[in-house]
Formats: C-alpha cells, structure tokens, sequence
C-alpha cells in the first residue's frame, strides 16, 4: 500500500501478562497493516490473543499485562485529503497509556465496539449520555448541540425513534438496539478506525445480519478503516477484505479475504476451514476436526506452536525451528516451515 | 468482554499449572491448600486458635491467678517480666520487681511504684491456686507463677485493678466468655438462619413469602431498646451468665435474618445451577439433590459468612457491657474490662487498664484475616 | 399428524404450551402471560435425529425443558414410547406429563439431557468419577465394582481416560467438561437425549471435536437426539429433520435437505439467508428483517411474524396460521404457504 493510503502498521507487536505463576505472551509478534477504509479480519479462537492487540492498539491492556515490544505506527490525518493530505505517523506504543495524546485518539480517531453491549454500556446513565460523553469529550460543542448530535448519530445506526431512545437506558433497549447505540458511540467522533471486537457474536443471527449490513454501510459512507475481530469464519467471509489468522499469540497466515478462503497456506487455517459446518453442504461424514487441544500457555511447545496438532508436522523440523512470517506468494504470508 | 479473552486465557494458564501441583485434589483439600497460600489467613487463624485454647479451654492454666483472687495492691501498675536487672545483670529466669506503696498527701491517693529492690523470680509450670481443668479435673499447674515457696511475691505482669486483681488473668478469662458466648450465639443464628433460608429459597412461593415478610419484621427491631427490655424481662433469680445467654441466644436468633437471607439467595441461584437440573432430569428426589448439591455448596458460603459475623458479636457485646447494658461485674469479659477506664481519671492514673482493648482489636483482625482467607480459598473458580 | 415412517416415532409433543405469570404489586397480582411455549407440536422418529432451531426467546430450550418435565408445561401432551414403562414387554406410548412420581423416575433412565454451559452443569464438588456415575447412583446402582467399571466404560466411551475418575472439574477444559456431560447423559442407556445447546459455548475446532463424537455416540448405542441450536450450520450438519421455532411457535418444520432448500416459510427464508457463508465468493444479496424479534409477553395479532414479513398481507393480521402439511413430512404455519416461491441455500 502506498504512503496515503496506509492507516496502521502494526510491527513486531509484543504484549505480555506478567502472572504470579508466570509470564503469558498473549500477543507475540503480530505484523500487519490495515489500510485506510479498507476492512481487516482478525481469526482466532480462544487465547490467540486477537483481543489483546486490539486493547494494545488503543493502549487498554488491563493489568497484569502491558506492551513489551513492537511499535504501532498510526498515519494520524491531520488536514486536507487525497493526495495533498498531510499526516503524522505516531507511534502509539511510545504513548503513555494513561496521556492526553492516547486519550485524545481514543474515541476520536480510533474507536472500539465491545461483544457485550450489557456490560459495555454503564446501566446508570442512558444512552444518550453515554454518547454526549464521547462528543463532549472530543468535539467543542455545547450539550445542546451535543445531544443533537447525539439524536443523529442514533437515527444514522437505524435506532427506532431515536429522539425517544435517546433518553433510554441500556437495560430497557433489546440487544440488536444495544449494539447499535454503542456503534453509534464509537461512531460519534468521525474515527478512520474502528475496531470491533466480537461485536455480533452475542446476537441473533437475523439481529447479525442487521448489524453487519449497517457496518457495511457506514463504513462506506464515512470511509472509515475496521478492525473485524472474531471467531466466526463466516462473518470474516462476508464483511473483511484482508484477513489474519492468530493461533497462540503469533500471526500464522495473512492474505486477501479470497485466497485465505480458497487457497489457505498455513495447516490451521486448512484445518479451521474444514472442521466448520458449511450451509448447504450437508453430508453425514464426520467434520475434519483438529487434534488436540490448544496448549496452556505455561506449557508451550518447542518450535512451531502449532506442531503438535499439524497434519503436516515434519519431525525434526518443526518441533525444532521456529517459523517465521514469509511473503510465500504476492500479498499472500504464512508462518510454517513448509515454505521456508 | 475484551479482557475475558485475556483474562481467559490467563485462567487457563494458571489453572493447568496447579493442576500439576494437585491432580485429583478434591474440594476441600484445594480450599485448604489456597488457604495455606494465604499468610495473612493462616496468622489470623493461628490466632483465633490460640485465643480459644488459651482463653477458652485453658484459662485457669494460662492465668497466674483465678477469677476471684484480691490483694492489697489495688491499682498497682504493670510488672514487666525481665531478664537484664537495673545494674545490667543478665538472670537465665525472668524475674519481676515488687512493688512500694507511696502514699500522697495531698490528693489522698495510695498508689504502688515499681521496687527494684525486690526481685521475685518467674517459674514456669508452676504450682499455683488450685482449681478444676475442664471443671473435672483437679489441679494447681499454672504456665507461670512466683511459686509456693514465697508467699510474698507476685506477679501482676499487666497490672492491677482497684480490687488488686491481676489484669491479665482477668484478661484471659474475661476472653473466655467474650469469645465463647459470642459463638455460641454465633452458631445457634447460624442454624436457624440456615434452615429458614433453605426453606425459604427451595420452596418458594408462598412459604418463600411468610418467611421473608417475618425475617423483615424482625430486622425491623431497634437493638439497643429490645435489649434493654428483654434484660428486665427475664427472672431475677437467673445467674448473669444464663442472663447473658439467653439475652445473646434471642438476640442472634432475631439478628438471623441477614443470614437467612444470604443462604436464600444461595440455595434460589444453586437451585437453577445446570448440575442440579441434571441430577433431577435422572430422576433425583428434592431431598437427594438437597443434601447431595445445594447442601455441600452453600456450606463453604456459610462458614465465611459466620466466621465474618463473629467479630460483630464480639464488639457488640463489648459495646453493650462498655455502656453498662450487658455484663456486669462480678461476670468478666472484656467489655467489663473496659467499663473500667469509662473516666479521666483512670486514664490518668492507671492508663494499663486499656490493654484489654488491644487483645479485642487483634481477635477482630484475626477473625476477619481468617474469614477472608476462607472466602478467597473456598471459591473453586477463583484464581 | 403421526405418520408411520420407516421408523417408529419416539417422541410425540402436541400443543405444548409453557406461559409464565408476569406479577406485579404488592398482592402478587398476575397482569399477563409470557408466552414462552406456545402451541407447539413435533415428533421425532427413532435413530432420527431432530434439530430445533430458533433465536433467543423463541422458546426452544423452555420446550426441550417441558419434555422432560423439568419445568411443568401449563397445557398439551408429551407421548414417549416407553420400553421400561409397558406391562407386557412392548413399547408403548405414555403421556409423560400424566405419570406419577414413581414412573417418571422410571422413564427418566430412558431420556437424558445434556446441557449448553460445561462450568454449570457439573458440580464442582464432586469428581469426575462421581459425576458420571450419579445417573446410577440416583437408582440405586451406585455401588460396587460393576458401578466403577461401568463409569470407566463411559468415560472411554466419550474420549477420556480411567485416571479422570477421581479429578474435579475444574481440571478441565470446556470441551472436555462438555464430554463428561455427555458421558453422564449415557450413563442410564437411555434412548433419547435432549442436547440443549451443547457446543454453542465451545470453541470453533472443539464444536467439530465434540459433534463428531456426538454422531458417533449415535450410531454406537442407537441414540435419538433433540438437538436444540442456534447454529443454523450445526444443526444441518447433525440433523435428519429440523424444527424451526419463533416466539413460542412452531414455525416448520421437515426433512433436512427440503428444508434447506425449499423453505416454506419466510422467517426460514430470512433465517438461512442470514447464516453468514464462509466463502467470500458468495457473498449474495442477504434478506435482512426489519424490527425486532417479537415480545413474547406482547405478541403481535395474528401471525406473530407479520410485522417482520416482506410478504404479509391483511389476513396474516388478523388470523393465526395453523401448522398445516404442505408436502410429504413438510409442515408450515403460513397462510401463504402455497403461494410463495422461497429461496433456499444457494
């Protein structure tokens, strides 16, 4: 991607939680990019760290765990657009966490959507004001005009009577409602990126549909860059452009949406595609499921972490070296030792 | 949300490394290797422990003196036991000083003064008063004493009352009945807060009802009046103790609905608890998955909770008896103790009548190190 | 509404209602009804499994629940072929919501349950061992070495070890907690298992693990399953007949495939439509609902989908639609049924 059109690099990106029992490498070296109003897919499944680089990107890593090492590059838009904009690169891990730089980002310019709406909104303040918060907080603008705006962001989201809701609190509101007054939130401030982790996976699958298709269309609307984090390989398919596969903290394979679905490298992505049911395709064979289990992350394997369950393992190579992220074809990255 | 993942995941972790440490641990034994982590919860229950042996069980052992011993040095203050004496001589046995009376003229006042002159040595396992162990037993064995052979001596290591007794026996068995009538009163609530809150929680409806309206009604009584009419109330021929007991059995009987209320809450979220539902979807009785399942799981719930109420009964009681509306003389326990320095004066002239304070501060702290402990440890999800 | 397929039916539910009481005051006056369960009739046949699918609040797990009795149904029947209950040897059909105590506990060996969440449907007191053998030790076999090896036997059964007997739960991961559910389900040899949600909190690669296993239970020991689901894709995948549910109703219901492919009813059509494909090649025109899923205290007039439904017309206001059989083992409630043209998966 050339210079303009590049909105985050992340770099090397360590975080780890530091536990009495031990040191947990929740994010151990991720590499990739997202481009301005592009949409990027993060896969994984439990404990492969995709939250984390989410909370390390806006620099909320909860205790006892911080960001040891990488760098987060964010291509800040200072004015103007096209090709005559102007823009700051910070580095985002050199930013105290607890700054005004970070906090003038967070909300503004970078926002997140969380997968439960019924704890990420406080239950004492209605909806309305959670939003104003966001405005108040970044824009300079009264209440007035705030709640105004407030009304508008909530009528774009396609809340139902948004000047009646506006006054709700979380707990009156279903969740399909819930989660569109949180992206109304995340919204408020114009960010070029948004992150949402999981943020359909507690919803119905017609109230998904909704959310997704709004997602959709806001995004292509505002231009707006998303950071889709989520387990379900079939929301990856409908809403994200670029793709990366985490297992254990390391990025494992990188590609365009459609040749990670049709032309997987690395073997837990070939794995992960075959062990999911497909609509349609019903046959009674049994599900090409992956052996093993995830390792406790005290106890990790030598070598590739993913060698003990590989259909493809090679004794000798794998469970000795350490594979590394290659550029195996055009765009297209995987971390095996197949290809090295 | 967000930090589940992490947090998650960190669980795991954490969970698998004990895992090596106890494999096929069953519950209880887990609940008292978290506890034994716990520094803080051990000290406090190493001190609960030796509170209750010491205080409750062998009282007359540990006391130089008993209850009712009275000598000519009233108000007399604090013999320190040493080893070094004032000319820097070093004694292998610790020894007291005695005392000297001085007389003032002018205020009218007696009082005694340290006498470094007189030494009166520390024997260990001494013979001392006589007195029945476990009221079968008869003895004269004290921990320590100034021994038969001196009938001089003694040793009032934290001090005298106005009556000459020993504070620190007087310490010891007024801990006795601090401590041991406050749990009783603690374990009879316990009882019926347990049964009415099981009943309360698993049947429900109606019975659910009529129990919670009458638990509310009692927690309605104001404390204080209730007491005071109560103590008017019952016969006068009844020795204080079986006065204070019945006022502390009625009392935690009537303060019961807290934890009735805490063992419904269990017993109505247990109830719905997918284990439960399984055991009754293989065709278990109410009485099976009473005893089987919701019994064993609120029962860790209530030591913690009861453990908690304790330090409660003892300040209460010590305030109660500090106001002059529980124990009175000639009944000891640590709230009498205190009643004691209730004026100026006696904080002027006789300050060590405080220390009784400081043995309720530690067995409130250690009660509570204890019951924190116990809640952090009995909780198997909990890291 | 039974038809003699090649198999016998197992399992027959009609008009299952389950309505909860809204109180409110301080009188405990009842001012309404939540309509969880609300008219709902099924069957499922021998060695065939069903899957019944739904939203949350459609009702699928109340109607999982009230067939086994574990809540109490307010109206309709539920008709299980017995084997343990008949006086002469046959199986026959009793009303499981007329038996007494005694003979539930019977029937109760013959139906097991499994349930969604691994950490709250094994009690952590207990061990392993003691967790799968309590089927056993709740009627009474509890005791003795054909007890132990029994146990053993369920464990190897599901893909655990003997030594897990005396480990506790929380030893455990999610899909191994959700094995020794299943283990304990299989403890009474029963002939149908109401699975409620069992791999909706398991992780993608563990769902495939743990749904292998579940068909191969099904072949060993000639299991029935009710497989309630939220997945549409997990429940193709292990059904031979699925039930479609919307706020308390039976919406269709019919053969896997048909289903599927020729859906019947527009709430079936919206649903598949929604399944989000992995594939990102077919990403197609997706039919989204408008509004909101019903209120189940409150439901619409008539047809409870109307207000949601691109193809309502006045009557679908006025009148509720009866569940009627459209083709073959094919039953639809819509007053369009006929006339509609559908799509199914593409």
């Amino acid at each position: 991607m050339n210079g303009n059109s590049l909105l985050l690099e992340v770099k090397d990106l360590k975080t780890h939680f530091f536990l009495r029992e031990g040191i947990v490498r929740a994010v151990d070296g991720a590499n990739f990019e997202i481009g301005r109003g592009r949409t990027l897919g993060i896969i994984g499944e439990s404990g492969c760290g995709k939250s984390v680089t989410a909370l390390s990107i806006l620099r909320i890593v909860p205790y006892p765990g911080r960001v040891v090492g990488g760098e987060i590059l964010f291509h800040r838009m200072l004015q103007g657009n096209g090709s005559s904009a102007v823009t700051q690169v910070m580095d985002l891990t050199a930013l105290d966490p607890a700054g005004d730089e970070i906090r003038s980002i967070r909300g503004a310019e970078i926002a997140m959507v969380f997968q439960e709406p019924m704890s990420s909104l406080t239950p004492v303040y209605t909806v309305g004001d959670q939003i104003m918060e966001a405005i108040l907080l970044h824009q300079k603008v009264n209440r007035v005009e705030a709640r105004e705006r407030a009304i508008e962001m909530l009528d774009r989201v396609g809340m139902p009577k948004p000047s009646q809701t506006v006054d709700s609190y979380p707990h009156q509101l279903s969740g399909g409602m819930r989660q569109r007054a949180m992206i109304a939130m995340a919204l408020s401030c114009n960010p070029s990126l948004l992150i949402a982790d999981e943020p359909t996976t507690a919803l119905d699958v017609t109230t998904e549909a909704q959310i997704l298709e709004l997602m959709g269309d806001l995004q292509h609307e505002l231009g707006m860059a998303i950071m889709y984090i989520t387990h379900n390989l079939g929301v990856i398919a409908e809403m994200a452009e670029d793709v990366v596969v985490m297992y254990l903290g390391k990025i494992v394979e990188r590609a365009d949406v459609v040749s990670l679905f049709h032309d997987p490298l690395h073997p837990y992505t070939q794995a992960l595609l075959k062990s999911i049911p497909k609509i349609g395709r019903r046959s009674r064979q049994r599900l090409a499921s992956i052996e093993g289990m995830v390792p406790d992350p005290y106890l990790l394997p030598e070598g590739c972490l993913f060698h003990p369950r590989c259909p493809e393992y090679m004794e000798g190579v794998c469970d000795q070296q350490e594979p590394r992220l290659l550029e195996v074809k055009k765009g297209h990255w995987a971390s095996c030792l197949l290809f090295s | 949300m967000m930090a589940a993942e992490s947090s998650r995941a960190a669980d795991d972790a954490a969970r698998s490394l004990r895992n090596e440490a106890q494999r096929g641990q069953s519950y209880w034994q887990l609940v008292w290797w978290k506890f034994r982590r716990n520094r803080l919860a051990v000290a406090g229950a190493v001190v609960v422990v030796s509170f209750y042996l010491v205080c409750g069980v062998f009282a007359e052992f540990f006391a130089p003196y008993l209850l009712m011993h009275t000598s000519e040095y009233a108000q007399a203050p604090p013999q320190m036991p040493r080893l070094i004496d004032v000319e820097g001589r070093f004694h292998p046995r610790p020894f007291v000083y005695g005392y000297e009376k001085r007389v003032d003229r002018e205020a009218f006042r007696r009082s005694f003064v340290i006498d470094t002159s007189k030494r009166y040595p520390l024997y260990f396992l001494t013979r001392g008063e006589p007195y029945k162990l476990f009221g079968l037993f008869n003895t004269d064995f004290h921990l320590f004493g100034t021994g038969i052979h001196n009938a001089e001596a003694h040793c009032f290591i934290l001090g005298t009352d106005k009556l000459g007794r020993d504070l620190f026996s007087r310490i010891i068995y007024g801990g006795r009945i601090s401590l041991l009538v406050g749990l009783t009163g603690e374990i009879l609530g316990l009882i019926a807060g347990g049964i009415l809150g099981g009943f309360s929680g698993y049947l429900g409806g109606l019975v659910d009802m009529i129990i919670q309206r009458l638990i509310e009604f009692m927690m309605a009584f104001p404390t204080i009046p209730l007491w005071m009419a109560l103590a008017c109330a019952i016969p006068p021929q009844w020795s204080p103790i079986a006065v204070w007991f019945a006022l502390t059995v009625i009392i935690s009987l009537i303060g019961c609905g807290g934890l009735a209320r805490q063992v419904r809450g269990l017993v109505l979220s247990l109830r719905e608890r997918e284990f439960v539902l399984a055991a009754i979807s293989a065709g278990a009785s109410n009485w099976y998955v009473t005893t089987r399942h919701l019994l064993p799981n609120t029962l860790s719930h209530l030591i913690v909770i009861s453990t908690l109420a304790v330090p409660a009964m003892i300040l209460g009681e010590t305030s109660l008896s500090f106001l002059g509306l529980g124990l009175r003389p000639p009944i000891t326990s640590w709230g009498v103790l205190l009643k004691e320095t209730q004026n100026v004066l006696a904080l002027r002239y006789t300050p060590w009548f405080i220390i009784p304070a400081v043995f309720i501060v530690l067995s409130v702290l250690a009660f509570n190190f204890l019951g924190d402990g116990l809640r952090d440890a009995t909780d198997p999800y909990a890291r | 509404m039974a038809q003699a397929g090649q198999n016998e039916i197992l399992l027959e539910v009609k008009e299952l209602k389950k309505h909860f009481p809204i109180q409110r005051g301080l009188l405990r006056r009842v001012v309404g009804y939540v309509r969880a369960v609300d008219g709902v009739s099924l069957y499922i046949k021998e060695g065939e499994p069903l899957g019944l699918v739904g939203e949350s609040g459609c009702g699928k797990t109340t109607t999982g629940r009230c067939i086994i009795r574990l809540i109490e149904p307010t109206a309709g029947t539920v008709h299980f072929r017995s084997r343990l209950l008949s006086s002469d040897g046959e199986p026959q059909m009793v009303n499981l919501l007329e038996l007494g105590s005694e003979e539930m506990k019977m029937v109760r060996r013959e139906i097991a349950i499994v349930f969604q969440d691994p950490i709250g449907s094994l009690n952590p007191r207990m061990s392993v061992g003691d967790i799968v053998k309590e089927p056993l030790t709740i009627h009474g076999q509890g005791k003795g070495p054909e007890a132990e090896e029994r146990v053993v036997q369920l464990l190897g059964a599901v893909g655990l070890r003997p030594e897990h007997i005396r480990r506790y739960p929380h030893e455990f991961s999610g899909g191994q907690r959700q094995r020794i559910g299943i283990a304990r389900a299989l403890a009474l040899n029963p002939r149908l298992i109401v699975c409620d949600e069992p791999v909706s909190a398991l992780d993608v690669s563990i769902q495939a693990q743990t749904l292998n296993l579940l068909q191969d239970l099904q072949e060993e020991f000639h299991l029935t399953y009710l497989f309630i689901a939220h997945d549409l894709s997990v429940i193709e995948h292990i059904s031979d007949r699925v039930a479609v549910m919307y706020v308390g109703k039976l919406v269709e219901m019919a053969e896997t495939e048909e289903l599927f492919m020729n859906p019947s009813h527009p709430y079936t059509e919206a649903l598949i439509s929604a399944v989000p494909k992995p594939d990102p090649l077919l990403r197609s025109e997706r039919i989204v609902l408008a509004g909101e899923v019903a209120d189940p205290a409150n439901p619409p007039s008539g047809c409870y989908f109307h207000p949601r439904c691109k193809y309502a017309q006045e009557r679908c206001k006025i009148e509720e639609p009866a569940l009627r059989e459209v083709s073959p083992e094919h039953f639809v409630s819509c007053h369009l049924a006929e006339e509609l043209q559908l799509r199914g998966v593409v």
